[in-house]
């Protein structure tokens, strides 16, 4: 190998150690601390290039100090009224003071649990003062839930910036929700609730179709009845079409129409499966025995 | 004994390349299996398990036929004679043509080649050029020596046809790994070509072995493969581009050229007859002729008879090193920007709004200097509300959507809503985005869910679920966009869907009951009505039935009176003629008529209490009709 290539690979070389060694850069959006043997001596909120000694003389802690964002746990707690309501919050928090944070917590994850329970505490001191109409209302005059989240969030920042170097920039409700054994309860309820509407449905469909019906049967009934009446007035026309016929005859000789007419009701008295038993000395067959 | 220390040091010298290449063959693996099974690593260390396969072998058969101490040229010209002369003489048989005799023409060929090489010794100055005349003879072949040749060229064929087809189905012909960043794997890649071109050196080559040639060949070839893997993973990780799927073509035409080269090479020993000489090159003089070859190795000052190459390769590769360096360094001043894309560049960490870059070729300051993150800022994201998804999810009431969904108190505080909905957004200011929030995406979806419980936490189940979806979509849609500027988020909101709005997917199915209900009482209407239609319809038929039953009824009656009674005014004056005959004659016309087809008994007076004995059984009535008398006697 060379002198130059020698040369050049100790000069990158140089180049490397010195760029990792003795300086680093703070990146948009994050802040950091230079720690000294443990001690903090400087910190840097502007992003750049700046210079430390090599490790393990100074130390570079980087924070990300943009809002943050965490969801609360769910926070049961007792309204004014005494009903039990759960709430979920979120969080925007952004890291203010980076030395507090730093000598306070020092990680995202542990400062995020101190957050929720700061923000436990304070939803449970405020919902004491509200009602659960405050929270939810169908009346929308009774619903106080800007102020309720305005006083939740004063509580915790202030108490958070003081404690943790942590500036809350926004707190509110992302949830309401009821206890397990409450939600069945609604469920309970909701679920009577329209059985209600199935009820109702169920007996107006049979009340309609009953009114329905009965008034066919009447309907029915009544062009039954009336046709039935009808055909009785043609029944008595008819009657008197006929007797009147029968009358003019029975007028024109009256005995020889009852004469006939007794014939042929005789006639008609007698079909083959009738017996005829006659006297012997009696026409007709008289003529035979001779007793004429 | 300073030979026989050269040969024991040969020896164990012999055994590293072996060792080299198995332990190489246990790291890619190892590597490949960490880097998520990484498949360009995986079919690096199937190359070289082909390469340790085959120097395993060599030296094998090598040590082998040294102590079994023959004249491997004699297995050969053996091979040659019994099988392709004889193959020949068949051919020539067939054809009738003359026997050609291969020997001769073949010791002519030979000994022409020594003659060239000696010649381009003089000429170009190449040193330790030894070639060995080829002995033809076929004098002293034991069996068990032909059997060894046999065998050791099918073990040759067998493991080049296994390492073939397990190359071809570990050859990754899908890229789909995602290997950026992964600069590191080509580190330790780099590794593996530097212990080889240390051994190179380092290794005192008396050419007394064929199988340090061959071992030579592979560990150079490996090293230029291994230095190619290295760099271009190198270079894929810095650019961040993705250069890595001429990888496996490399790889590919490497072990292909790799097999084919060994398995030419025993077919030129077979033909030459000096099967067992080990004379293997891996580099391409079956390609060149043998003068062509040395010639163009000599323009480049390179011989694969010394150790020259190694020489030389060391000499350049620092320079190799140091232009790679500069490559890869200055070539991270060069980024592309794709359409849907803009670009954050980071100068020493600071970002203002003229760092953003749009789409199209960009230069900066090489790396460390300025740092570059690319967004994808026009492509429409979308953000699934209401529950977890886990893929493609059904709406459906009664079902539950995917993992969980989130149901929302409403004003009456003993009902609750499910609402799914899905904002559709995209990147609309980079800067405010990656300087304002670290997780803007949660800021946004919880700011959605905020704006659906305000929504509802002051109605009722039944105003919510008939509310105007459109209207509802358009408010929440409003109400994002001004907070994603408010908060300086970043975003824009393009859409927000409503996919569906139900009650808890619990009690769903009593809503379902509820219009199941409806429609039920709609049914039993319907029903109701269709009876009434029926039963009308049904009474208006018999009422007309009834009347036409009558009026059929008087027009029978009727003319059956007028017939009666124009027979009667006819019947009237036949009686005026004669009454008594008239009577007389239609008495005994229905007499007649009435017992024409009847039984009739005659009985004496006095016997009447007998009547019973003759017409026992009968059903008929008895009539008692007294015939003196007459109907019209009366």
């Amino acid at each position: 190998m060379s002198k130059l290539y020698k040369a050049l690979f100790v000069l990158i070389f140089v180049i490397i150690v010195a760029a990792a060694g003795f300086t680093f850069t703070v990146k948009e959006g994050y802040s950091v601390i230079i720690s000294r043997f443990g001690k903090i001596v400087n910190t840097h909120n502007d992003a750049g290039l700046y210079f430390k000694l090599p490790f393990p003389i100074d130390k570079v802690i980087t924070y990300d100090t943009r809002n943050q964002y965490m969801d609360s746990g769910y926070n049961e707690t007792l309204t004014n009224d005494k009903i039990n309501i759960i709430l979920q919050t979120y969080i925007v928090w952004r890291i203010a003071d980076i030395q507090k944070f730093h000598t306070s917590i020092g990680s995202f994850n542990v400062a995020q649990r101190h957050l929720n329970d700061l923000a436990a505490t304070a939803k449970n001191s405020v919902l004491g003062n509200y009602k659960l109409s405050s929270l939810v209302s169908t009346n929308i005059e009774e619903i106080k839930i800007n102020e309720i989240c305005q006083a939740i969030e004063e509580k915790t920042a202030q108490s958070a910036l003081s404690n943790y170097g942590i500036e809350v920039q926004t707190l509110k409700i992302k949830r309401l929700a009821l206890p397990e054994a409450n939600i069945k309860s609604v469920f309970n309820q909701m679920i009577a609730d329209r059985q209600k509407y199935v009820s109702q449905y169920i007996a107006e469909g049979e009340r309609d179709a009953a009114i329905i019906t009965g008034e066919a049967d009447a309907r029915a009934a009544e062009i039954y009845a009336n046709g039935k009446l009808e055909a009785s007035q043609i029944d008595a026309e008819t009657e008197r079409m006929v007797a009147r016929i029968y009358g003019e005859a029975y007028d024109r000789n009256s005995r020889l129409f009852v004469f006939l007419k007794r014939l042929m009701a005789l006639e008609n008295s007698v079909n083959a499966d009738t017996t005829i038993i006659m006297r012997a000395n009696e026409s007709p067959f008289d003529v035979i025995t001779g007793s004429n | 004994m300073t030979e026989d220390n050269n040969r024991t040091q040969n020896a164990k010298t012999r055994l590293f390349p072996i060792i080299l290449t198995i332990i190489a063959v246990v790291f890619l693996n190892i590597l490949a299996y960490y880097r998520n099974r990484c498949l360009i690593i995986g079919s690096l260390g199937s190359l070289t398990l082909t390469m340790s396969i085959f120097l395993i072998l060599i030296t094998v058969f090598y040590e082998i036929n040294k102590y079994i101490n023959f004249d491997i040229k004699k297995i050969g010209l053996f091979i040659k004679e019994k099988f392709i002369n004889k193959i020949i003489n068949l051919f020539n048989k067939i054809f009738k043509k003359q026997e050609i005799t291969i020997f001769e023409e073949k010791n002519e060929t030979t000994q022409e080649t020594v003659n060239t090489e000696e010649t381009n010794v003089q000429q170009y100055g190449l040193h330790e050029i030894k070639k060995e005349n080829v002995r033809q003879s076929q004098e002293g072949v034991s069996l068990e020596k032909r059997i060894f040749s046999y065998f050791y060229i099918i073990s040759f064929l067998v493991i080049a046809l296994w390492r073939v087809i397990r190359i071809l189905k570990v050859l990754p012909l899908t890229y789909t790994d995602n290997y950026h960043s992964n600069i590191i794997d080509a580190i330790l890649l780099l590794i593996l070509p530097c212990i080889a071109v240390l051994y190179l050196k380092l290794r005192k080559d008396d050419d007394s072995c064929p199988t340090d040639k061959v071992s030579h060949d592979i560990l150079t070839f490996f090293s230029y493969i291994s230095f190619t893997y290295s760099a271009v993973i190198a270079a894929a990780s810095v650019l961040k581009i993705n250069i890595l799927v001429v990888l496996q073509w490399v790889y590919y035409s490497a072990s292909v050229y790799l097999v084919a080269s060994l398995v030419i090479n025993i077919l030129l020993a077979m033909l030459k007859g000096n099967v067992l000489s080990f004379d293997y090159s891996l580099f391409p003089k079956y390609l060149l002729s043998k003068e062509q070859f040395i010639q163009t190795m000599a323009k480049w000052k390179v011989s694969i008879k010394s150790l020259y190459t190694i020489r030389y390769t060391l000499k350049i590769l620092p320079a190799l090193l140091l232009a790679l360096i500069f490559v890869l360094f200055f070539s991270t001043s060069i980024f592309v920007v794709q359409p849907h894309q803009q670009a954050a560049v980071y100068h020493f960490g600071k970002l203002d709004r003229s760092s953003i870059k749009d789409a199209g070729l960009h230069f900066k300051f090489p790396y460390p200097i300025d740092k570059t993150e690319i967004y994808d800022v026009r492509r429409v994201a979308s953000m699934q509300i209401g529950y977890e998804s886990t893929g493609t999810a059904n709406f459906l009431w009664t079902q539950k959507h995917d993992i969980g969904e989130y149901m929302l108190l409403l004003g009456n505080g003993n009902e609750m809503v499910a609402v799914n909905l899905k904002i559709l957004y995209v990147i609309s200011d980079l800067y405010s985005y990656i300087k304002t929030c670290s997780n803007a995406e949660a800021v946004l979806s919880a700011a959605v869910y905020n704006a659906l419980m305000t929504r509802t936490i002051n109605t009722t189940l039944d105003s919510f679920l008939n509310v105007d979806r459109n209207f509802l979509s358009a408010s929440v849609l409003d109400e994002l966009s001004a907070f994603c500027e408010s908060e300086k988020l970043g975003f824009s909101v393009v859409q927000v869907v409503i996919e569906n709005i139900h009650p808890p997917v619990d009690i769903a199915d009593v809503y379902q009951n509820v219009v199941s209900a409806s429609v039920d009482k709609t049914t039993m209407i319907t029903r109701a009505h269709t009876y009434a239609e029926v039963k009308v319809i049904e009474a208006a038929k018999q009422s007309k039935f009834a009347i036409d039953g009558a009026r059929a009824m008087q027009y029978d009656r009727t003319s059956d009176a007028q017939k009666e009674s124009a027979v009667f005014y006819a019947a009237t004056e036949a009686y005026r003629i004669s009454p008594g005959s008239y009577q007389l004659t239609k008495n005994l016309e229905v007499y007649q008529k009435i017992i024409k087809s009847n039984k009739v008994y005659a009985f004496s007076r006095g016997t009447e209490n007998a009547i019973s004995k003759f017409i026992i059984g009968k059903v008929n009535t008895v009539n008692l009709l007294d015939v003196n008398k007459g109907v019209g006697n009366e």
